[in-house]
């Protein structure tokens, strides 16, 4: 597929640029002539041009929001929703992951893309995946990424160690992880869908949150919320139990669960269904009663025949971790949302304390990282999945 | 606006989400969509002679003005109508007014739509506050099915030409779609201001009554001691409360003929058990329904805002904390674990925990909502300059009258 086809939108698009690439489409031109409104009718002195620089979707020009100027190479995976190929800018050379959405004609742009796009605009932060750009053509929206060259999932399957990561990467993508998603809830925003696939690592041992399709901004009583949200594995006890005020703390979760699995190499949660999931959750954290959780009686799939299982201790299944690392997931696996650690106090936690020491086994680290990276590039060990797409389950 | 806090704002603001749509806020969409852009009343008048800033006179589209037209319903007729197909709820209706203020600070001011696009204006501001705002909301199709109208036969837009709009508003508002709370207090104000005003007497009624509880009990207490502890003279009416500071400086204020009964109207136990009753006050006064004072005259205006800074207003924890001791308000929030399975079948959902959201501290009562939220680092948006740059003039002509307005739809 190669995107120079893709046929421009009357919306973003002014009948000069548009001439540079006249649309194959003739139909579709007539529409677009049609939605042209005469001159007389709009009392404007005359069409304004230039486009401003400065701004998100316009700031380069129209040939930048054209697709054809992006070089359209692998396909880094694929979803329902979109699907994701890297990509280069063909005037920059620049590496690139783009995004398509495909439009539905029934349902017009999908809110996911809708919140996305309105989320990430705001959101600029090293550890979160910046969108460069915004297209949208007659049938597809295609979002430009900053290009990441693997998620977490795909770099602990490249470790060759089972998955596991050595303490030094842990401490530092947990405290990447953790800022990011610090920085998500000091602007309101739920990321609502934490999990490997989503977190994107580059060569340089960056590690930053992608994927916004589920993000949704909080704090305005004006909202509505699904529990249908985050990935199983690492969805929140209290989302699981049909909780619609859920928080940030469900994101936090979800960050326990994924420094867990950097531990093992292993989801440490990996259901199949709500209740299975619940019952897995349960099996290690305990099964929770009125008691250790007022309230929890009221929620919808609370079932009074929950098995009874006994808290056990984390260090069985993490057998890896030290004790102040083990202090610090126990605060993000708390069953209860209100007891689990906020990001910021998290980032505060002693374990995090000796990292600056670190930073200089890191970039060692690093340059290995990146010579590694550059192997499995080679062997067509890019991912996707982080973009929105799952590569795949 | 500055005269009011955040708390007493976001009291309000919970309390008109939970309203039913009413026809004053039909008008009021009406008035402000139509305010958004000039309309042409006919097609093809030309007006060369307009000057670079047009007086903001809003036009009159509501009014048929010739038969050729005569099948473009009113505005509010038509917003009417997309509330009762759609059976959209308050908070969804009322966030387009931040699109459309956000729109119309974008659109050049010699901006001008024909008829029907105040119309298609709303209704893509209403599919974008629906999608933005719920995890769930109807598709495009059946936006085009709602914009029918009853009686304007000919009337409605198809789903190409919705997803057109649609494209057209995320393009003309640049994808800026955020919606704070401050956007909603500025939008909301002509609503929120009579529920604060409810709010603030309900308020003070609760304060005087829970002034009366220490009242009474200090009074018991001066009783029960022998006549040479007493420190207070008794019995002068005050004409206007006492500023907060020195509302429990003064406890002789009210007398006690009408404190009993009041303090009856609102708390379901006997005066006797006072310390009880106290903690029993109703913790969320904007459900309940509004009084007026009755028996103390009502404050002057600027005693208002001291009477209810954050904590104060909403937080029965603030009341006995206080009847016992006198810590200041603001530090005794207290957040009952036990009130989040009340709420969870709510569906106004709010509303997460305080400032920085963390650790133990949340606030998990969606009708309380996040007043401490709003009123520590709510970050305010710059007033939006007008960016002509970004609009081509094609843009906002294609938006504006892409289609015929009575077009037949497929």
């Amino acid at each position: 597929m190669d995107f120079s086809r893709g046929t421009p939108c009357a919306t973003n698009i002014n009948p000069e640029p548009l001439n540079h690439r006249p649309s194959h489409n003739t139909l579709k031109r007539q529409v677009t002539d049609q939605l042209v409104a005469p001159r007389d009718v709009l009392n404007y002195e005359r069409p304004i041009k230039k486009l401003k620089s400065g701004q998100l979707l316009a700031s380069q020009g129209m040939d930048k929001r054209h697709p054809s100027s992006f070089q359209q190479l692998e396909k880094l995976g694929e979803g329902t929703y979109a699907t994701v190929f890297k990509g280069r800018n063909r005037q920059t050379g620049e590496l690139v992951a783009l995004k398509e959405i495909h439009l539905d004609s029934e349902e017009g742009t999908p809110s996911t893309a809708i919140r996305e796009i309105s989320l990430m605009k705001e959101l600029k932060h090293d550890n979160i995946v910046s969108l460069h750009d915004v297209i949208h053509t007659e049938n597809k929206l295609m979002l430009v990424f900053e290009y990441m060259d693997k998620d977490l999932k795909k770099y602990m399957d490249s470790r060759g160690s089972g998955g596991q990561l050595d303490y030094i990467t842990i401490k530092s993508f947990m405290h990447q992880l953790l800022q990011g998603i610090a920085f998500c809830h000091e602007n309101r925003v739920l990321h609502r869908d934490l999990k490997p696939q989503n977190l994107l690592i580059n060569n340089k041992g960056q590690l930053k949150l992608a994927d916004f399709g589920l993000a949704r901004a909080f704090g305005i009583p004006v909202n509505t919320f699904s529990n249908e949200v985050v990935t199983l594995w690492y969805r929140a006890p209290d989302v699981l139990l049909g909780s619609r005020t859920y928080n940030t703390s469900i994101d936090i979760w979800s960050a326990g669960c994924i420094m867990a699995e950097m531990y093992t190499g292993r989801p440490l949660f990996p259901g199949t269904t709500n209740e299975d999931q619940l019952q897995k959750i349960f099996r290690i954290m305990g099964t929770p009663s009125e008691r250790s959780w007022p309230g929890i009686s009221q929620f919808p799939e609370y079932k009074s025949s929950f098995h009874v299982y006994a808290t056990q201790d984390l260090r069985i299944f993490l057998p890896q971790i030290d004790q102040v690392g083990l202090d610090l997931i126990s605060r993000m696996l708390q069953l209860r949302p209100e007891m689990r650690v906020g990001a910021l106090e998290a980032l505060s936690h002693i374990w995090f304390r000796d990292l600056p020491q670190l930073r200089q086994q890191q970039a060692q680290q690093a340059q290995q990282i990146q010579m590694g990276g550059q192997g499995s590039m080679m062997m067509g060990g890019s991912s996707g999945g982080g973009y929105g797409v799952p590569v795949y389950q | 606006m500055a005269a009011f806090t955040s708390s007493q704002n976001q009291m309000a603001l919970d309390h008109f989400v939970m309203m039913p749509v009413t026809s004053q806020m039909v008008s009021y969409l009406a008035q402000k969509a139509t305010s958004v852009i000039r309309c042409e009343h006919r097609r093809n008048q030309t007006d060369k002679t307009l000057p670079l800033t047009p007086p903001a006179t809003p036009p009159h589209d509501a009014e048929p003005s010739s038969p050729l037209q005569a099948s473009l319903p009113p505005l509010e007729a038509f917003i009417q109508s997309l509330v009762d197909r759609s059976r959209v709820q308050v908070p969804t209706l009322m966030s387009s007014l931040v699109y459309l203020s956000r729109l119309q600070q974008r659109l050049p001011p010699v901006a001008k739509g024909m008829r029907c696009t105040v119309h298609r204006i709303f209704l893509a501001s209403l599919i974008l506050a629906a999608k933005n705002l719920n995890d769930s909301s109807p598709k495009n199709k059946h936006w085009a099915r709602y914009s029918s109208v009853k009686g304007f036969e000919g009337f409605g837009f198809s789903v190409t030409e919705v997803n057109l709009m649609e494209k057209q508003l995320l393009f003309l508002l640049d994808w800026d779609l955020r919606i704070t709370n401050e956007d909603l207090f500025t939008h909301f104000e002509p609503f929120l201001a009579p529920i604060r005003l409810q709010q603030e007497q309900a308020e003070l009624k609760r304060r005087k009554c829970s002034r009366e509880h220490e009242l009474l009990q200090q009074q018991r207490a001066y009783y029960s001691k022998p006549q040479s502890a007493r420190p207070y003279a008794s019995t002068t009416a005050l004409p206007t409360p006492p500023p907060s500071v020195g509302v429990y400086a003064s406890p002789s204020a009210y007398s006690s003929s009408s404190y009993v009964s009041d303090l009856e109207r609102f708390s379901s136990t006997s005066t006797t058990s006072i310390s009880q009753s106290s903690s029993n006050l109703p913790a969320r006064t904007p459900r309940r329904p509004i009084r007026q004072a009755r028996s103390i005259s009502p404050p002057a205006a600027d005693n208002v805002p001291a009477l209810s800074r954050p904590g104060t207003s909403t937080d029965t924890h603030s009341v006995s904390s206080r009847s016992t001791s006198s810590s200041p308000p603001s530090t005794t929030h207290g957040t009952p674990a036990s009130t989040i399975s009340s709420y969870v079948g709510d569906s106004y959902v709010p509303i997460i925990g305080k400032d920085d959201g963390y650790g133990g501290e949340y606030k998990l009562r969606p009708m309380l909502g996040n007043h401490q939220l709003s009123s520590s680092g709510m970050e305010e948006k710059p007033a939006k300059k007008m960016r002509t740059g970004m609009m081509g003039g094609n843009i906002i002509s294609r938006f504006l009258n892409s289609t015929q307005p009575h077009r037949v739809r497929v």
